[in-house]
């Protein structure tokens, strides 16, 4: 195996990573902050990038049709939540399963009927189309480089947005005692709706912004979604910054085992086993950690403070 | 006891069905029936001890590729490969669930949702069989060497035989003093530990059982498709078993036969279930656009909550 | 006689807030030994630390000898401890009978036959339905326990207790919400118990514990600044002045 090679697939897996901890991001703050499981939430990663091949052909352009897609996914987050998870709140997380899971099966069908069964694409970014020289041999396109570089930015904001603010304050307040908070004359309704759409507009983002280099189709959020949970498992349910970890590592280790497990075992196995072995075994390596991690701790890396 | 009643009630009706019915309802109802003793496993697990299992879909996957995978390698007769699928499941199951069961609430439906994927993947990846596109078997299996489950009638009987033995297994496994402490635990668990049980070895044995027996769904869904592939054990198919219990257990209830635990409304609600996504599908293939909000509405109308006061 | 209960040095603090704060404790066979104080004095912490859901920073448990103190909740109630709880705990769904019946079930360990036992059921029906008789169920048997009024929930809730034959029991202010016929029943039933078992016993209501306890400790700010007989802590000015005020 190549240092190149390992370099791309280690800027595959972090860039993996970058979209995961998106989705994860809005994920573990609607669970830890809202206690509510939220199936919905692979949709709304679907949504964005569907939302974006619309705004993109609306407007000619990427940049213009990026915020567009952007509002566009806050409002239905703002609308899902009225609608579907404010009756949620304080409910069995059986039945809040169950409504969830509703929202997807109807969403996805929407998005058949609205935008067609067959994949899609976004056209890439003028400006970010080309490729770029890394080392010798390795030219790796921009557009990925961008997009790694845009999910660390948001992770940095977030980071500083619940840390340092009056809001991320409340936020992390009023996630272990909102009787507390809305004692404090904050209306916790109105702050659950806004992180719940700030959650949707996240994961909408990295749809959006995984257009270009994946297809659009529905049922796109499905898998992303169950990895979404491995990652808050792994990180720590309600904790930004396990989820972040938690997402990098993941994104890593997938994405790493998938290119190399396969040549690894031939120098232990017979290239046939091997074969036969490695994406097996690669396919179960981020559940394998998740289960590693829980069972030495049972609330992830990093539990939020009970 | 209106829950037994039920229960024999749903099962004598099956018995009846292949009275006036052509071989595609014998093979809608036998789908039913298998869909029937999966939901009639989780009901055993989810209504009988409180675990929100997210993962039975891959149980009942594993049962199938079971079957799929020994008749690949030579073995035809049931006799050996549905007993292998329900210990493969089991297995798998116990293996899970000694992780799943130390954690609680929405960890717990994350990670049996997440095992459930491991399992989805590892059935893709299996390029000797199938890989993505599946299995297709070379027939359906013998019993002591005979074809007797290529009649569509037989096949009707045999699956009603075996998920009226499995039913009538669980049900007695309820009643017993182990289920007494599953069902005390999921009601008050600090107050169990404080009588000196705990419920982890308890719950895992129950989670194993499902487990086994969800497997042995798997292995007659391979026989009546011919079928295996990974979409057998898609995270969305165990949604469906989980709403099949729910909405089961709401129907029993509504009818004073038991709620979700009691097993038959779980068999009500997969029978149900598979009819009414039959008929939306035969009237527009976008059925699912209608059957999310009305699960939806469901839950929000009140669900099943009234049960417990 | 020894004691069969040993608290020595108990710590535990919640941030800097110490809530039992070295606390020693004994509770001996044939006795009641009351545990009063103020609220917020940590009586429910040490009650909790005793019972194995919360785990102690430091100091030791010892039952009947062994070392307890970092066995888990249900080992504890194996090794002859039983509780009521301060809320009453029950299985609200299971007849009375059910709920002693699954007591008796933890008194003779796990057991895992998946098939019912109806020669053994019936055997520890008639068992559950003469403890029920003791605590004044005996008519409220198939019952759900739900249904049961407050008294009768607590009633059921000792029953339950003595179903494990327990060595110590932890009484967890059986008075509360009580009307007066009941707690005067309660403080007679409390009383024929100690013959079988050592009571611990944390109660606001300080007649039944003036009546009952054979000692008495007072617990302000997580630690014990008085343990005797109950005259003599009557008397304790420490106590008069930190808890009983004037009113005793």
């Amino acid at each position: 195996m190549s240092t190149t090679l390992l370099l791309v697939q280690v800027l595959n897996g972090l860039q993996l990573g970058v979209l995961l901890f998106l989705v994860a991001a809005g994920l573990t703050l609607v669970f830890g902050v809202m206690d509510v499981i939220n199936l919905a939430h692979g949709v709304q990663y679907m949504l964005g990038a569907y939302l974006m091949v619309t705004a993109t052909a609306l407007t000619g352009s990427f940049w213009l049709g990026l915020p567009l897609a952007l509002v566009a996914a806050l409002v239905l987050g703002l609308v899902l939540e009225r609608l579907v998870i404010r009756p949620l709140y304080g409910r069995d997380h059986l039945e809040q399963v169950l409504a969830t899971f509703g929202v997807i099966l109807f969403v996805n069908e929407a998005v058949k009927m609205i935008w067609g069964a067959a994949p899609l694409s976004i056209p890439m970014p003028e400006a970010l189309s080309g490729s770029i020289r890394l080392m010798d041999g390795l030219n790796y396109p921009v557009y990925r480089l961008a997009l790694l570089a845009a999910g660390l930015l948001v992770a940095g904001g977030l980071y500083v947005l619940v840390t340092r603010t009056r809001s991320g304050m409340l936020l992390r307040a009023g996630a272990t005692n909102a009787p507390m908070v809305s004692a404090l004359g904050v209306d916790i309704t109105a702050l659950f709706a806004k992180v719940f759409a700030f959650g949707a507009m996240l994961a909408a983002f990295a749809g959006a912004m995984a257009g270009p280099i994946l297809s659009v189709e529905p049922g796109m959020g499905d898998g992303l979604l169950i990895l979404a949970f491995v990652v808050i498992v792994i990180g720590g349910i309600g904790s930004i910054r396990g989820a972040f970890v938690a997402a990098l590592l993941v994104g890593l280790i997938d994405t790493l085992g998938r290119s190399f497990l396969t040549d690894l075992l031939k120098l232990v196995l017979p290239p046939s086993d091997a074969t036969q072995a490695g994406p097996a075994l690669a396919s179960m390596s981020v559940y394998l950690l998740m289960a590693g991690i829980l069972f030495f701790r049972p609330r992830g890396l990093f539990p939020a403070p009970a | 006891m209106r829950a037994a009643a039920l229960t024999l009630a749903v099962l004598a009706a099956l018995a009846l069905v292949p009275l006036g019915a052509d071989n595609y309802t014998l093979s809608l109802v036998a789908r039913a029936m298998i869909f029937a003793l999966a939901a009639m496993s989780l009901d055993f697990i989810l209504g009988g001890a409180g675990l929100v299992s997210f993962g039975h879909a891959a149980l009942m996957g594993i049962g199938a590729y079971g079957v799929g995978i020994l008749m690949e390698e030579g073995t035809r007769d049931a006799l050996v490969a549905f007993p292998v699928a329900m210990a493969a499941a089991g297995l798998f199951a116990l293996l899970t669930g000694a992780i799943c069961l130390k954690t609680r609430g929405v960890y717990f439906i994350m990670i049996t949702l997440a095992f459930g994927q491991m399992a989805f993947f590892v059935t893709q990846s299996l390029s000797a069989y199938g890989g993505d596109d599946g299995l297709t078997l070379a027939a359906r299996s013998t019993i002591a060497g005979q074809r007797w489950l290529k009649s569509p009638l037989t096949f009707h009987y045999v699956t009603l035989g075996l998920l009226a033995a499995a039913t009538g297994l669980c049900a007695l496994f309820l009643a017993s003093p182990f289920g007494r402490v599953l069902k005390a635990s999921k009601e008050n668990e600090r107050r169990v530990r404080a009588l000196g049980i705990d419920p982890y070895p308890y719950r895992l044995v129950a989670y194993g059982l499902a487990g086994a027996f969800a497997g042995l769904s798997g292995a007659l869904l391979a026989n009546l498709t011919e079928f295996v592939s990974p979409a057998f054990l898609s995270w969305h198919r165990s949604a469906e078993i989980i709403v099949m219990v729910v909405a089961g257990g709401m129907a029993a209830s509504a009818l004073r036969a038991g709620g979700m635990g009691r097993l038959g409304g779980a068999i009500l609600g997969a029978v149900g279930v598979i009819l009414v996504e039959e008929s939306l599908s035969n009237f527009t293939e976008h059925w699912r656009i209608l059957f999310g909000p009305l699960l939806v509405l469901l839950v929000l109308a009140g669900g099943w909550r009234g049960r417990r006061a | 006689m020894s004691a069969l209960l040993e608290v020595r040095g108990l710590r535990k603090s919640y941030g800097a807030l110490a809530v039992t704060d070295g606390v020693d404790l004994d509770a001996v066979p044939g006795e009641i030994h009351a545990l009063i104080g103020p609220n917020g004095a940590g009586k429910t912490t040490l009650i909790s630390l005793i019972a194995g859901e919360v785990r102690p920073d430091g100091g030791t448990i010892r039952l009947a000898g062994t070392d307890v103190t970092h066995l888990p909740v249900h080992r504890r109630a194996q090794a002859g401890l039983a509780r009521s709880f301060q809320i009453t705990s029950v299985v609200p769904g299971f007849s009375a009978r059910e709920n002693v019946a699954l007591a008796l079930q933890g008194a003779s360990g796990p057991s895992f036959r998946l098939l019912p036992m109806p020669g053994a059921e019936r055997r520890r029906g008639e068992e559950a339905k003469a403890l029920l008789a003791r605590v004044g169920l005996a008519d409220r048997a198939e019952r759900p326990a739900a249904v049961l009024s407050h008294g009768e929930k607590r009633a059921l809730e000792l029953a339950m207790a003595l179903a494990l034959k327990p060595r110590l029991l932890l009484l967890d202010e059986p008075m509360a919400g009580t009307g007066p016929d009941e707690g005067r029943a309660m403080v007679d039933l409390i009383a024929r118990l100690k013959a079988d078992c050592a009571i611990l016993l944390v109660e606001h209501d300080m007649d039944a514990v003036f009546r009952l306890a054979d000692r008495v400790s007072v617990l302000v700010a997580g630690r014990v600044i008085a343990s005797g007989a109950p005259e003599e802590v009557r008397a304790d000015p420490a106590v008069r002045a930190a808890y009983l005020g004037d009113e005793a």
